[in-house]
């Protein structure tokens, strides 16, 4: 192997680890920015997202690189193909946990609605699978992106279970509807940002196995 | 099967002590194309030649095990090894024309077949020219030399030579390794279609061509196959990790 090719797929790989590890920083601040009534808004959060963005534009100039010039193949094209796909699920991730720190500061000051749906719960899920995904693509342990599959789609359940209270709430109790409306929205922000993880996570597996278990009726376990 | 052309069984191919086939087994499809690749002296360029007993030409080789082509065993004592010959043409890595008229080249294997008509054989050159899609670019000058062609329309009469004589299967190796990028395109071009009337088996060292142009791919290494799939499954997920190796330019 060509050490010109080598050094591109690490760098791929480093530059990719860098972006999971700020989007979970990212994924932190804006848990903090709910849950946290001391919570001041910082340009932390906006450095982070610039950051994030930039990222994603270098990997796509260096995947277009690595095939313009090394016609990868087999597990190579795959871990590239792959890593396009992942930088572009975490820059939406970072774009959505950037929303909801924008959004938090309506629901901020009702900790106790917060603490009744569990939000906080739910945001400590979403951090975890954004740890284990890091992990997962660092060593290519596709076991653990099925894992991650699996908490995704618990997830996911939870998300839509506290949308349903949530909204049966409204219904009851037309005073909470202010705060209502922006706690659903950041309810669907993190069923969103957990499917952005399930797709990352069965890219993985793609790259380990050359196989797509998301939308093949195959389950994970 | 219908759609297997050649069946390979047990095959070893010895030259004198030295193993350079080990019990191959494979079919090759009919009217697809099959890419050979592995790295120098795994054996490929052997097993290529062992399907129209070209190493018969060679001293000290023995043959053990079948290939069975359209169901007959082309080792058995009878074959007529010129008519199998006819039957599975082959295109070598340098152009080999002979130093005769364009015409000359295409027509030496029908006439040598016994077609002596003047008509046929114009038909049968412009046909296996237009085959070999050369046909515009040499109709004007049947009767120059072959020689003052380029490298990559050479090749293209050679192709357009064994296509003459209306074969069934068509071996090349390494085709377009001494060809430039637009001739190398030409016969890449020229393989698909030609799969749609031949059984084409290509031994190449360029992967990217494998990947092209074959339908099936068979990865050799040290007289053995490793590995024999759809081209699609080897280039992108290979079930082997020597094919792996090889494939991604990790080997050795």
């Amino acid at each position: 192997m060509q050490p010109f090719f080598q050094e591109e797929l690490d760098k791929l790989r480093k530059r990719l680890t860098k972006m999971f590890v700020l989007v979970t920083v990212q994924l932190e601040n804006s848990s903090q920015s709910v849950s946290n009534s001391d919570f001041e808004t910082n340009d932390l959060a906006m450095k982070n997202e610039n950051r994030i963005d930039k990222l994603d534009i270098k990997i796509d100039k260096l995947c277009q690189r690595i095939f313009a010039l090394a016609q990868p193949v087999a597990t190579d094209l795959r871990f590239i193909m792959s890593s396009l796909r992942i930088a572009n699920e975490i820059e939406q991730i970072g774009d959505i946990a950037f929303d909801v720190i924008g959004r938090a500061e309506t629901v901020r000051p009702f900790q106790e609605t917060l603490s009744e749906y569990a939000i906080e719960g739910i945001f400590a899920d979403v951090i975890n699978l954004s740890r284990q995904a890091t992990e997962a693509y660092t060593n290519n342990n596709s076991d653990l992106a099925k894992d991650i599959i699996l908490g995704c789609k618990k997830n996911e359940e939870s998300c839509k279970t506290v949308f349903n209270e949530v909204i049966a709430k409204m219904t009851e109790k037309s005073q909470v509807i202010l705060i209502a409306t922006d706690l659903i929205l950041i309810i669907r922000d993190l069923e969103r940002i957990t499917n952005h993880l399930e797709n990352i996570a069965d890219s993985i597996v793609f790259i380990a196995e050359g196989k797509r278990l998301r939308h093949s009726g195959v389950s994970p376990s | 099967m219908k759609d297997i052309k050649v069946n390979v069984k047990e095959l070893s191919i010895f030259y004198g002590d030295n193993q350079a086939l080990k019990k191959i087994t494979m079919d090759i499809s009919d009217k697809k194309v099959t890419a050979f690749i592995g790295p120098s002296g795994c054996g490929k360029s052997t097993f290529l030649r062992t399907l129209n007993r070209m190493n018969d030409l060679i001293d000290n080789v023995r043959v053990e095990g079948e290939v069975l082509i359209d169901d007959v065993n082309i080792y058995q004592k009878n074959i007529d090894v010129v008519n199998l010959r006819k039957k599975v043409g082959m295109i070598f890595q340098k152009s080999n024309p002979f130093a005769k008229s364009i015409y000359e080249n295409i027509a030496y294997g029908p006439k040598i077949n016994g077609i002596n008509d003047k008509n046929k054989l114009d038909e049968i050159v412009e046909t296996s020219l237009k085959q070999a899609a050369i046909w515009d670019e040499v109709k004007d000058r049947l009767n120059n030399s072959a020689l003052d062609l380029s490298g990559g329309q050479q090749q293209r009469i050679c192709i357009a030579r064994t296509l003459a004589v209306n074969p069934d299967i068509i071996l090349m190796d390494e085709p377009a390794s001494a060809l430039d990028p637009i001739s190398t395109a030409k016969i890449e071009e020229l393989i698909h279609e030609l799969k749609k009337f031949y059984t084409i088996i290509i031994v190449t060292h360029n992967m990217q061509q494998a990947a092209r142009t074959s339908d099936v791919t068979a990865f050799f290494y040290l007289g053995e196959l490793i590995e024999m799939d759809k081209t699609r499954s080897i280039f992108t997920n290979p079930s082997k990790k020597q094919t792996e190796d090889y494939i991604s330019g990790r080997f050795g």
